[in-house]
């Protein structure tokens, strides 16, 4: 039992720790290349869960093909993990997707799915289908920061969405690590914050280069309005 | 036999304290020092106060080796049951300290990197874990006082 929750001391002592606070931060702690190094000392098991929980959540391996087919091959790669308590924590973050696709399909003004024909993860498809037409499909009570991404859904802010679905991924991840701290959760634990700082950063950046843009944009006018009174 | 076996349960009483210090020091150690070697990669200094903190879980096997010899007697039917008893929960007591030190270890060589100037307060949950080892040590000693030599 000592063995399995101190099996990566050394792996999780050498990676520097992440901030408390997601938006405050910049970049990651630590390039990808290093942190591939530090997870080489995975063992072969836990690697290839560690490789099918990112497959699962990189939006790359959704590829082509129906929802569906999308949905039973990610169930399928679910079941494979060999620990219950990822498979919780994976399961919640595709239980998130599924709201908000759903959130996106019904602003995209798709119909009302029919009974249980929803595709998704969880308990919510059943509530989406049968609760279409509600603003939060009846289970704002159970969900406090669905209203607040419908609205954002409606006022077509992608960004900030975002920011409160990294966040909220963000939050979710530190709660749930609290009890982890040298075990092979705790080294999923952190990289999947990494990703969410990643994802986060390359946002940032983004917005960086935007708004780069729009001032050389500016500054162009400005000096071809100065050329041409010259 | 009864007396054989109660004299085996004497010596195994006898030796406990060292053995299972020893054991705990083990994994307490290995766990402190890992979390040591993983923060020598992630830092440019203080090598030595990670290694000076991961091996602060060594000193129950010092505390069971001085009580084995404080123990340390010939062993007879009357006297062996205190002996087991003393020798076997002391031991159990330093074990389990050293280990849980171990982790305290650990964990505050994983604060001290990323927070440098917490190194002495880091360390506090892990002196306290070494407070309740020695009071298992104390005692044991005390009580050994009380059993006659034979």
């Amino acid at each position: 039992m000592i063995a399995e929750r101190f099996k990566y001391t050394m792996l999780l002592a050498s990676l520097p720790p992440h901030a408390p606070d997601l938006l405050s931060t910049t970049q990651t702690p630590v390039s990808r290349i290093q942190l591939d190094k530090r997870l080489a000392l995975l063992d072969a098991r836990d690697a290839e869960d560690l490789q099918r929980i990112e497959t699962l959540l990189h939006w790359s391996h959704v590829g082509m093909g129906t929802d569906e087919e999308i949905v039973r091959k990610s169930h399928e790669m679910l079941e494979l993990i060999n620990d219950d308590f990822l498979k919780n924590l994976i399961r919640w973050r595709l239980e998130l997707r599924t709201l908000v696709s759903a959130l996106r399909k019904r602003h995209a003004g798709m119909p009302a799915p029919e009974k249980n024909t929803f595709a998704g993860f969880g308990k919510w498809p059943f509530f989406i289908a049968r609760n279409w037409h509600e603003p939060d499909f009846g289970i704002a009570h159970l969900l406090p920061w669905l209203p607040q991404a419908r609205e954002l859904v409606a006022q077509n802010k992608s960004y900030e969405l975002e920011k409160l679905l990294l966040n909220l991924v963000w939050q979710h991840c530190a709660r749930e690590g609290s009890q982890h701290y040298f075990d092979f959760p705790a080294v999923v634990i952190y990289v999947l914050r990494w990703n969410v700082i990643n994802r986060w950063a390359n946002y940032n950046a983004a917005n960086a280069i935007e708004r780069f843009d729009q001032l050389v944009d500016a500054e162009l006018q400005d000096f071809m309005l100065d050329f041409g009174r010259i | 036999m009864t007396e054989f076996i109660v004299i085996f349960l004497g010596w195994m009483g006898l030796f406990a304290p060292m053995a299972l210090g020893a054991i705990g020091s083990m994994i307490g150690c290995t766990v402190a020092g890992q979390a040591a070697i993983g923060a020598m990669l992630d830092s440019e200094g203080g090598y030595g106060r990670y290694v000076g903190v991961s091996a602060m879980p060594s000193s129950q096997v010092v505390y069971g080796i001085v009580i084995m010899f404080t123990l340390n007697r010939t062993i007879t039917a009357e006297i062996a049951p205190s002996i087991f008893a003393i020798g076997i929960l002391s031991g159990l007591a330093l074990m389990l300290s050293a280990i849980y030190q171990g982790q305290c270890c650990a964990s505050a060589i994983h604060a001290v990197k990323a927070k440098p100037e917490v190194f002495g307060l880091s360390i506090a949950p892990a002196s306290i874990v070494e407070g309740f080892a020695v009071f298992a040590f104390i005692f044991a000693l005390v009580l050994a006082g009380g059993i006659p030599q034979t």
